[in-house]
């Protein structure tokens, strides 16, 4: 599984090994856990369909990597590349919701239309939020070009082939360094003890922020805009903590813990338009007792700053990689691994963190289009059910769209959270998905 | 004034009658009405498609069901009018006449009972059984067709049947569906072997049936491996890939 080279997204028929990080997910993933996150861009015009249905076309050959489907192997999952064109829907299915398993052909992301509505949906096996959207950028520039407005876009237009090699590749194994040791395991974190909604589960809240408003209130702390929403986020989780009764079960773990993923191809060189994020995961524990707002932000901004280091990934990738690259994990036939991935994930990995907190950053897209999308939505996959709320992040021009992903019968998470940016003098405006 | 589907709320060129993402029909939209003129004139290649085509599925069924009727009526009464002015009466005429009736019954079961499996099965079972049983009648006494015609045509509808079944079931048709066939070949033919030796023996006995069978199964695993793990296309190194 070192190599990912017995692919070439060029020829007619192809196939890839999953990327490091997409491995887990077709073991975890279920008609609610669905691990398919959406992002929107929202239009300040109506949709005209036919250029749309060009544009979603036109990107075909750009992305031949993303036109697979996924198939089981003996030992691993793979793409392959699938018979299924690039194909439009209407939106108005449950968000997020599961792509087919039985289906051979059926590709891994969907484009929705809907009235000012143009999003994508990918699954996480096929990429990450900067690759979705990466995909939604072109596809806006073309959507416009068809619409006949004149836009240049230097990157692409100026490629001599229609995409780079390295855009398919797993750069999670060509940054791979042997001989590091591995990451120390965690304490478990802290739960949030709401009850879970009866299926369909996910609900989705979003909202508006003024993106100035809250630059502002994040450089007042000289911290950066994740910072500041991660510092709210566990200081609301620590209010959660605090309003449960003294001796419940619930207060038995008193780390509190927020997975920020980090878009790698900021620290690594790549073009890679797979799966290439890792986690940080900045922390209190409340066994030292009650953190101020400003103490939060504190532990967040060191916390963040020491683990972007370039050497602490390493060690994360190297842990990550090396797992799959032993030879009795990679002898174990596929549904035993399947089995052992489904229980590591839930007696270990999602036991070390309280919740999730994605900032896929501020949209740049050509001026000759900004003026025509009003703003972004990103929507997180449906969460587990032991996180069961998470928490994505995107903004454009001045808007920043906060949006909250939630599976349990309670909202008080979202309340406190938007209580308390408008208790900080932030415009909190609540949006609707479609 | 735009033409908006109302469903996905897009806007739609001019010259669409359906929106291209629901499939709404934007002449029943009342939103759309601006553009109704637009669509009507799109539609006028329609008048160029022939009768036939414009026919549904269930119209062509019946249609064929109707001419099926008039050609095995006709068939009926041709040859018992040959019979009768040649024969005086009737003779050969009654082993097509009793042919052609169960053969229309049969069509009449295909036209308007071919999702109700049963009806179907069982109906067909009874006509054809029927149908044994006027042919060894028509020589005056019932002999191989309770014994030996009807046990054989059961066990083909009961093997039809069950194939039929799994067939449908089967979520992806390809290969798999030759398996079942195999198999099908292969549990009918003891299903023959043991109706004749019961009839000629007055005990079963089976030999040539069984080796048939057993030659069946191995055709019919490779076959499912095929389908199932090692699918149209698909090669060894990726399947197989550490």
């Amino acid at each position: 599984m070192n190599k990912n080279t017995h692919s070439n997204p060029k020829k007619e028929e192809f196939w890839l090994d999953l990327d490091n990080a997409a491995k887990i997910f077709p073991a975890v993933r279920s008609s609610e856990h669905t691990t398919v996150f959406r992002i929107s861009a929202v239009l300040k015009q109506t949709i005209r369909i036919s250029s749309l249905l060009k544009a979603v076309s036109e990107l075909e050959k750009r992305f031949p990597y993303f036109r697979v489907s996924l198939r089981r192997g003996f030992f691993w999952y793979y793409l392959e590349s699938a018979k299924q064109h690039f194909i439009t829907e209407p939106d108005h299915s449950r968000l997020c919701r599961a792509f087919d398993k039985s289906e051979r052909n059926s590709l891994l992301f969907r484009v929705l239309a809907h009235r000012d509505h143009i999003s994508v949906e990918f699954s996480h096996i096929l990429t990450d939020g900067a690759g979705a959207y990466y995909f939604l950028k072109l596809l806006l520039i073309n959507y416009f070009r068809n619409l006949g407005i004149k836009v240049d876009n230097k990157e692409d237009d100026q490629a001599d082939e229609p995409f780079r090699r390295e855009e398919s590749e797993d750069a999670y194994n060509r940054y791979f360094q042997r001989e590091i040791p591995s990451a120390i395991k965690l304490t478990k974190a802290f739960h949030i003890p709401f009850t879970l909604k009866s299926k369909p589960r996910f609900d989705v809240l979003s909202a508006i922020l003024p993106l100035h408003e809250i630059r502002q209130k994040a450089g007042e702390k000289k911290v950066s805009i994740t910072e500041y929403l991660v510092a709210v986020y566990l200081y609301v989780l620590q209010e959660i903590y605090e309003d449960q009764p003294q001796h419940s079960f619930a207060r038995k773990r008193k780390t509190l813990r927020i997975q920020v993923p980090v878009n790698l191809r900021k620290i690594y060189p790549s073009g890679t338009l797979r799966n290439f994020s890792l986690f940080i995961l900045p922390e209190m524990d409340l066994q030292l007792g009650h953190y101020n707002f400003d103490e939060v932000i504190k532990l967040v901004y060191h916390k963040m700053q020491l683990e972007t280091d370039r050497k602490l990934i390493n060690k994360i990738i190297s842990r990550n990689v090396g797992i799959e690259r032993k030879i009795y994990v990679r002898s174990i036939p596929l549904f035993l691994k399947s089995m052992i991935l489904h229980m590591k994930y839930y007696s270990e990995g999602v036991d070390q963190y309280s919740g999730v907190v994605t900032n896929l950053g501020k949209v740049e897209l050509p001026a000759e289009i900004s003026d025509y999308i009003d703003y972004f939505v990103f929507i997180p996959p449906p969460p587990n059910k032991k996180l069961k709320i998470n928490c994505s992040v995107i903004g454009f021009n001045d808007k920043l769209a906060l949006s909250f992903g939630n599976i349990s019968n309670s909202r008080k998470l979202e309340q406190k959270f938007l209580r308390f940016l408008s208790g900080q003098g932030i415009g909190v405006k609540l949006i609707p998905n479609r | 004034m735009k033409k908006i589907c109302p469903n996905c709320k897009v806007e739609l060129d001019d010259h669409m009658e359906n929106c291209p993402l629901c499939n709404y029909s934007v002449k029943e939209s009342p939103e759309s009405d601006a553009g109704s003129n637009d669509t009507v004139s799109a539609g006028m290649g329609d008048d160029f498609i022939s009768g036939y085509e414009r026919l549904s599925t269930v119209q062509r069924r019946k249609l064929f069901w109707e001419l099926s009727g008039i050609i095995l009526f006709s068939g009926i009464m041709v040859t018992l009018i040959i019979d009768l002015v040649t024969s005086k009466g009737i003779t050969w005429s009654k082993y097509t006449i009793t042919a052609c009736l169960v053969l229309f019954a049969n069509f009449t079961l295909l036209t308007f009972w071919r999702h109700r499996l049963f009806i179907l099965f069982g109906g067909s079972l009874m006509f054809s059984s029927l149908l044994l049983l006027l042919l060894d009648l028509y020589n005056l006494k019932i002999g191989w067709s309770i014994k030996l015609g009807i046990p054989i045509l059961l066990s083909f509808y009961i093997v039809v049947f069950v194939l039929t079944m799994l067939v449908r079931s089967a979520k992806r048709k390809g290969l798999n569906v030759l398996a079942y066939f195999f198999m099908a070949i292969g549990i009918f033919s003891l299903c023959i072997e043991g109706s004749i030796s019961e009839y000629l023996l007055k005990e079963i006995r089976l030999s040539w049936s069984l080796i048939l069978l057993v030659s069946m199964i191995p055709i019919a695993a490779i076959l499912s491996f095929i389908h199932y793990r090692l699918n149209k296309g698909i090669e060894l190194n990726r399947f197989f890939h550490i």
